[in-house]
Parts: structure tokens; C-alpha cells; sequence
């Protein structure tokens, strides 16, 4: 356990190191500001331009608004952002050759996986949370959330995509050794699921309604127990290819 | 004019975090390519510009692609 | 026996890197390990260590067998990699508590385990990070993390090969140093190393063990030759020096001459002098360890 902790422990120096904790920090922390801002100052700007005398009626931005641009921007830029700062923990080392001498002193080939696995998951969960409650609270300050259902759940689905995401980047980034192997990986993965998502029928259980339904969720045009059994595929799928990450790698020439 | 003003005061919230990130990053960034002059590609000049005047982009394309390599070689 | 390796070989694709190598290594010994570039001296040494898996064959460090990928007989094993990597942002304090965490050492003896060793290898007095250090720093940090747990074997892939004659040195003494605590198995492919601090002699050609024996065995082959160049050319010294019984080879314009005996080296001068053959250097033999086996070999 201490030779877990240990490695933990430098895989955090590192990301420190190396500035990902800074840049975690903050790009999620504009995204969580960013949300409510630009629902709330979209109709302003549209009011600007458009021609004098126009009337339009713009209907007041509600916390809907603020939840939908959470939506947009938080799966597309700061899930991109996170998978590309996190998509190179097993290259680096591969590439340089630096686990040769921690594993022949007896570190465990399953503890690199599970620690660097660790590390990812306290990162997304840190960007995460900043983002959701950033935006959460600036939602809460300016609009009235009641009208909104499902907040944290809805929240919760695309927080479990984004680890799967992460689990087959990091498969694909152990696999292939190298940089561009687990993005290659994680954005063949995704077109995948979107081709799969084109037949209504596989709606019931496709990962990817995670990532699309929690606005429909917000306003209950989605039930609750439809994302049952995505999100229970989307987990097992995690640990199947956090598995078959620590059995290729248990047998990988170094 | 009174109307910008007003408009200005109620999106102070947002702004003022906002631009505290954005220059604190910038500032940051600066920094760094200044005391770590070894890039993957692209001279300084390059990098400065590209910190100072693209905003959250610039500085993030800087540390993911551009910042060299952590032994102070230039990657190869 | 601390290792012994039966019957390995090694393919990688159609290639035979290894071919039944058998070799066993005593304990409480340097053991030098040679051959050209290519020889397959590395992928042995990681087959060693369960970094690569094995075509056929085993082998069984400290009476355990090496298994390929998760193995425990790492446990006993202290390896120094040709170019040892290092996290680059650690100073070598820092590396080596790492290190110490990962092998678990006892808390209580951590802190004074990682002190000796620095004292030992010399890099008390360093405090900067690792990337701002030599390739003879990274060499020395390299030996001090592979003697942290104690192992009952050294294996260390060219430990001298990239450093200049000081560092060189320094590696040198360190190994002499481990021997008291440990075998040291090391690949070289420099005569001077070996012969200042090895035991034993194995060598590694086209992937089989061409010859292992002590080293002191070696050297009486070599030792008893001298090198002679003359104001002539070595043709023409040669033709002068034809009748006599000397076992005489040319090389590069020099002769090469064996002389067993103090007598025998008097008589030969004699010999040149009565055929007023001017000397204009002279001085022992050495050569490369690998020519030197594949002569004893001939």
C-alpha cells in the first residue's frame, strides 16, 4: 500500500510540476463562470445588434439558459481540454524509459496503472466540481432554480462519460505508447458511439445519452430510470478497459 | 450612458473574476517564457505575443504544445 | 549460486539475439560480461530481469525463477540501465525516497540508508534537480538507487561506456565497493575496466557465451606480449630478424612479439642490436578484452 501511495504521491508532484494543476484550476473555473455569463448576456448582445427599432421579443434568460450553455461548453471544451492534458501519463514514461528502474526495484505493473487511473479521476473530479459548482452558484444567485429538475444528476451522467473517456484514452495511451495513439483511440471511440447513436433503438443503453440527454433531463422530457442502464454500460465499459489496460501492461516489453 | 453604466455594474460578477484569471494567467504565462526560453517550435517573440494577446487560449496552447521539454532541452 | 541461467534463447521475430546461453554466476563476485555492440548483452540482462519475456529456457535468480512481466525475483536484483532515466524534476534526496517508499525499506532506516548511499557515490553535497545533472551524476544517482534495498545482485548494462576517465573511475571504485555486499554482474566492452575490478570473464558472440573463466587466466595470455616499432619499416626489420625463433606477428607497422621470460626479453634486445635495429618505441600489449578472448579462443 505505501508503494501505491508512493508512486500516487509522484504522479502528483508531477501533474504539479508540469502545470496541470494550475491550468486545471483555472480553465475550469472560467468554464464555470463562462456559463451563466453567456446566457445571461446573450440577449443583450442580440439586442445590440439588431437595427434600431426592431422589436423583439427576447424572453428574460432563465437558470435553464445557464444549465443548457453548461451543456454546450463543458462536454466540448473542457472534457477536449482535459483528455488532451491527461493523454500522454503512459507515453511519457514509455517513451523515456523512465519506469524501467522503478519497476525493477519491485514496483507493481498494476500499481502504475490504478495510480495514474487515480490521479486522472482526482483531476476530472476536481474539474468537475469547479466548473459545476462555479456555475451552480452563479445560477442559483441571478435565477430562480426550482424551474430546473435533476441538477446533480443530470450533471453526475456527464461526469461518468467523461471518466470512461478517460479510461480508453489512458487503455489506448499504454497500448500504443505513444501521444497520439489514446487521442486516436478515445476520438475513433466517440465516433463510434455516435454511428451506433444514428439507430433510435440503441438509445436505451448508448453511453453516449449521458453526454445528450441531461438537457432534456433538466426539463423532464427525459426520465430519470432511461439513464439507468447507459450509465451502467458506461461503468462497466470503464472498468473493462481499465482492466484490459492492467493485463496489457502486465505483459508489455519494456 | 447611464444605461451602459448600469449594465456594466450588473455584470460586474462575472467580469471582475474574469479578468482576474485572464491577467493573472497572462502575467504567469509571461513569466515562464521568459525563464524557460527552450520551446518545442517557435521563438520567444512568437510565444509572447501569442500568451499576451490570445486570451486563455494562447496561454493554454503555450504549456500544452509549445513549453519545452522539463529538462531544459529543446525537444528533439 | 546467486544467478543461473540455463539454456536461454531468445527470437525476436526470426531473429536469434540468444542462442542456449548457460551461464551461472557466484556469489560475492564482480562478473564481467563482454561483447561488441549487438551481441545481445542487454536483452539478456532485461530477460534477467523479467522485462522481456524468453523464447526458451529459464532462469533463476537466488534460487527463484524469473518470470516475464510482474516477477519477485526483482527483489533481489539492484539494475543500472545504459542511460538511466530519471523524473527530472526530483533532486536525487528526492528520487531515492521514492525509490525507498517503492522497495519498502523500513521508515525508521529510509533516511539513513539514502545518506550512505549518497556519501557513497558522492552527491551529499548536490541539491539541484536531477535534469541539471552530468551523464557521470546520472551514472552515479543511477548505482546508488540500485544498491537502496540491499539486492543480492548488480546488474549494471555499460555502467562506464559513455563517461570520460574520472567518472569512469569513480564508477569503478563504487562497483569494488558493492562487492562486499553484493555480486556485481556488469557489461563492458573495455579491457582496463574489467581487468581492474573482475572476478570472472564471460563473452557474449552472436548471441552465445564464447568463453567464461577467471580473468587471471586471461591475463597470462596477454601479459607476456610486447610491442616494438623501429626506424625501419616492420617489413624490412622482419626480413633482418628471419632466422631467428621469436613468434614474431606484424601489425599497423609495429611488431608484436611474445617474450616469456626476463632472459628471453635480453636475448631478443641482443638480437636487434647485433642487426643494428634502431628502437623507437616499445612498450606491453594491450587489447580490446574481445579480441584478446577471441585469440585465446583461436
Amino acid at each position: 500500500m505505501s508503494a501505491w501511495l508512493g508512486f500516487f504521491k509522484k504522479e502528483w508532484t508531477e501533474s504539479i510540476k508540469s502545470y496541470k494543476l494550475l491550468l486545471t484550476i483555472l480553465i475550469f473555473s472560467v468554464l464555470g463562470i463562462l456559463n451563466p455569463f453567456t446566457a445571461k448576456i446573450t440577449p443583450a448582445i442580440m439586442e445590440n445588434f439588431m437595427p434600431e427599432g426592431t422589436v423583439l421579443n427576447l424572453p428574460e434568460p432563465t437558470a435553464l439558459d445557464s444549465w443548457l450553455q453548461f451543456y454546450k461548453n463543458f462536454p466540448q471544451m473542457g472534457l477536449f481540454i482535459f483528455i488532451l492534458l491527461f493523454s500522454t501519463m503512459m507515453s511519457k514514461e514509455l517513451e523515456k524509459g523512465t519506469l524501467v528502474i522503478l519497476l525493477t526495484k519491485g514496483l507493481r505493473r498494476s500499481t502504475v496503472i490504478t495510480a495514474k487511473f487515480a490521479t486522472g479521476f482526482s483531476y476530472w473530479t476536481l474539474a468537475f466540481m469547479l466548473t459545476f459548482i462555479i456555475t451552480y452558484s452563479y445560477t442559483e444567485f441571478y435565477w430562480d432554480q426550482t424551474i430546473v429538475q435533476h441538477v446533480f444528476l443530470a450533471a453526475g451522467c456527464v461526469y461518468v462519460f467523461g471518466l470512461l473517456l478517460f479510461t480508453i484514452t489512458l487503455w489506448g495511451n499504454t497500448y500504443f505508447a505513444s501521444a497520439y495513439g489514446g487521442l486516436l483511440v478515445t476520438v475513433i471511440a466517440v465516433i463510434t458511439l455516435f454511428i451506433i447513436a444514428i439507430f433510435p433503438e440503441t438509445a436505451s443503453w448508448n453511453p453516449l445519452q449521458l453526454l445528450t440527454s441531461p438537457p432534456q433531463m433538466l426539463t423532464g422530457e427525459v426520465a430519470l430510470k432511461e439513464m439507468r442502464t447507459p450509465c451502467i454500460v458506461a461503468i462497466s465499459a470503464l472498468f473493462v478497459f481499465l482492466l484490459a489496460t492492467i493485463l496489457h501492461f502486465n505483459k508489455k516489453r519494456l | 450612458m447611464n444605461t451602459d453604466l448600469e449594465l456594466l455594474i450588473e455584470y460586474l460578477p462575472f467580469i471582475i473574476p474574469l479578468v482576474l484569471l485572464q491577467f493573472g494567467l497572462a502575467i504567469f504565462s509571461v513569466i515562464h517564457v521568459i525563464r524557460h526560453p527552450h520551446y518545442r517550435f517557435g521563438n520567444q517573440v512568437m510565444w509572447l505575443l501569442i500568451v499576451l494577446f490570445i486570451q486563455f487560449i494562447g496561454p493554454l496552447i503555450y504549456f500544452i504544445a509549445g513549453r519545452g521539454d522539463e529538462d531544459g532541452r529543446v525537444h528533439s | 549460486m546467486v544467478v543461473s541461467i540455463h539454456n536461454v534463447t531468445k527470437r525476436f521475430g526470426a531473429k536469434e539475439v540468444l542462442k542456449n546461453v548457460n551461464l551461472t554466476i557466484p556469489e560475492h563476485s564482480i562478473f564481467g560480461f563482454v561483447g561488441a555492440n549487438g551481441a545481445g548483452k542487454t536483452t539478456l540482462m532485461k530477460c534477467m530481469l523479467g522485462l522481456l519475456p524468453l523464447t526458451s529456457g529459464a532462469i533463476t535468480i537466488a534460487g527463484e525463477t524469473v518470470t516475464f512481466g510482474q516477477t519477485t525475483t526483482n527483489a533481489h536484483i539492484g539494475y543500472l540501465p545504459d542511460v538511466p532515466e530519471f523524473y527530472a524534476y526530483y533532486t536525487a534526496r528526492e528520487y531515492l525516497q521514492l525509490c525507498a517508499v517503492i522497495t519498502n525499506i523500513p521508515k525508521s532506516e529510509r533516511k539513513p540508508r539514502i545518506e550512505e548511499l549518497l556519501e557513497l557515490v558522492g552527491l551529499t553535497q548536490v541539491k539541484s534537480p536531477i535534469r541539471t545533472y552530468s551523464r557521470g551524476m546520472k551514472q552515479r544517482l543511477g548505482i546508488a538507487q540500485a544498491l537502496l534495498n540491499r539486492p543480492k545482485l548488480l546488474i549494471c548494462d555499460e555502467p562506464t561506456s559513455a563517461l570520460d576517465p574520472v567518472g569512469r573511475a569513480q564508477i569503478l571504485s563504487i562497483l569494488q565497493a558493492a562487492k562486499s555486499e553484493t555480486t556485481v554482474f556488469f557489461s563492458t566492452h573495455i579491457l582496463s575496466d574489467a581487468e581492474q575490478i573482475c572476478d570472472r570473464v564471460a563473452m557474449l558472440h552472436d548471441g552465445t557465451i564464447i568463453f567464461e573463466d577467471d580473468l587471471t587466466v586471461l591475463q597470462q595470455q596477454v601479459d607476456h606480449q610486447f610491442v616494438f616499432t623501429f626506424t625501419v619499416t616492420a617489413e624490412q626489420a622482419l626480413s633482418q630478424l628471419k632466422e631467428t625463433e621469436y613468434s614474431i606477428s606484424i601489425e599497423e607497422n609495429a611488431f608484436i612479439v611474445q617474450l616469456s621470460s626476463d632472459t628471453e626479453r635480453l636475448q631478443f634486445m641482443r638480437e636487434l642490436t647485433d642487426r643494428s635495429l634502431v628502437i623507437q618505441s616499445m612498450h606491453p600489449h594491450t587489447k580490446p578484452l574481445e579480441q584478446v578472448v577471441l585469440e585465446v579462443l583461436k
